[in-house]
């Protein structure tokens, strides 16, 4: 009985890991990551002389 | 035949087999990275190793299902008899297709300058207790060690070192690597890569393997007993002449019950040498050859022929009503047991 509950636990492992899959990454939006990039950078540099 | 040792007993067969094993295994990989390079040109080294990790880890899976499905198919149909011969060398190149595999993961990790990150990956504990996310790779390094140990195994010194009983047992966990294998591809380049061919050829290679042990099987119980407890086989002209039908005792042991002409006999399908199995072997110069290895026994009473000395359970056979039938119980090894039917 040992070979028949192996061949049901990978059966099962299979459908869990295919069920749950992680929906694809969404590519991150370039303005949101240059804005946040920016903000930043901005942040780290000396206020400009007035 | 078992007098005297040789590392390697080669022979044109072989040779012709690990012939084509090289150049089937050449020809997958080199197409896999031909079309692969085509369909996306890798931009750097990194991309580069990562199309040979999947080349070779794809094939390495093909490889392993492969030889998981010769046994039963045997089984079902002598026609795949000639693929089980040699089949250890095929479980070795395996090993090291899956080598190069898992060398080539540790090179990527290496060209991105990332080591600490496959460190990260393989002794991080909290991931251990997921199932999405799972550490895969050490999956696969699971896998990867149970087909060192086989192939590592593979040669008749260890077959005589760890008894046949426990060899065999020790290489019967080549079905527990196959499936944490499934599992590693299931939770690896699954879970990364969303086209669809590849769950379904995953599936495909699992139900494969799973229906063809279940066919060979179930096959094997369609086994009638008579009322006074003797196997029926049936006509003598059922067995193919200088073949065998395997039926199976109702303690689960296998018996071959050969004909050669008229002379029929039955003997354990267990071979003396490394529990090959016997009954999907032939006769051959009137001696019943093991399919693995070429071992040989007389029918008539399953003694090697002299100069060896291995000797075989034999069972009593008996003609009844135009039916052979086979005692279950089993003799003493050497025992004489075939008869002679009407030709």
């Amino acid at each position: 009985m040992l070979w028949p509950a192996l061949a049901v636990i990978v059966a099962i492992g299979i459908t869990m890991a295919l069920v749950w899959r992680p929906p694809p990454k969404q590519p991150e939006a370039p303005a949101a990551a240059s804005s946040a990039s920016k903000t930043r950078v901005d942040a780290l540099m000396p206020e400009p002389a007035k | 035949m078992s007098v005297g040792f040789k590392a390697v007993q080669w022979n044109r067969q072989k040779i012709v087999y690990d012939a084509i094993l090289l150049a089937g295994v050449a020809l997958f990989i080199g197409t896999y990275m031909t079309v692969g390079a085509l369909r996306k040109p890798p931009a750097d080294m990194p991309a580069w190793i990562d199309l040979r990790i999947n080349a070779f880890g794809t094939c390495a899976f093909v490889m392993l299902t492969i030889i998981l499905m010769i046994g039963p198919l045997a089984r079902l149909s002598p026609r795949f008899l000639p693929l089980l011969y040699n089949r250890r060398h095929f479980g070795v190149l395996t090993f090291l297709v899956a080598l190069v595999h898992a060398w080539s993961v540790v090179d990527w990790f290496s060209a991105v300058g990332a080591m600490g990150d496959l460190l990260t990956e393989m002794t991080n504990n909290a991931k251990y207790m997921q199932f999405i996310g799972f550490p895969m790779k050490a999956l696969g390094l699971f896998g990867l060690t149970v087909m060192f140990l086989l192939a590592a195994t593979s040669h008749d010194f260890w077959l005589a070192f760890l008894t046949p009983r426990v060899w065999k047992a020790l290489h019967m966990a080549l079905y527990v690597a196959y499936g944490v294998l499934v599992m590693h591809v299931a939770l690896g380049v699954m879970q990364e890569d969303r086209r669809v061919f590849i769950p379904i050829l995953l599936g495909c290679a699992f139900a494969a393997v799973t229906l063809l042990h279940i066919a060979a099987a179930w096959r094997e119980r369609e086994t009638r007993v008579t009322s006074r407890g003797w196997i029926v086989v049936g006509p003598p002209e059922s067995i193919p002449d200088k073949r065998a039908r395997i039926v199976v005792a109702p303690d689960g042991e296998r018996i071959a019950v050969f004909r050669d002409g008229v002379q029929i006999g039955a003997l354990t399908n267990l071979c003396a040498h490394q529990n090959g199995p016997l009954g999907e072997g032939r006769i051959i110069d009137g001696c019943v050859t093991c399919p693995w290895h070429g071992y040989q026994y007389r029918l008539e009473d399953g003694c090697a022929p002299p100069p060896f000395t291995e000797r075989l359970v034999t069972y009593r056979v008996r003609l009844a009503r135009g039916v052979i039938e086979v005692d279950p119980a089993p003799l003493p090894p050497g025992t004489k047991a075939a008869i002679a039917v009407p030709a």
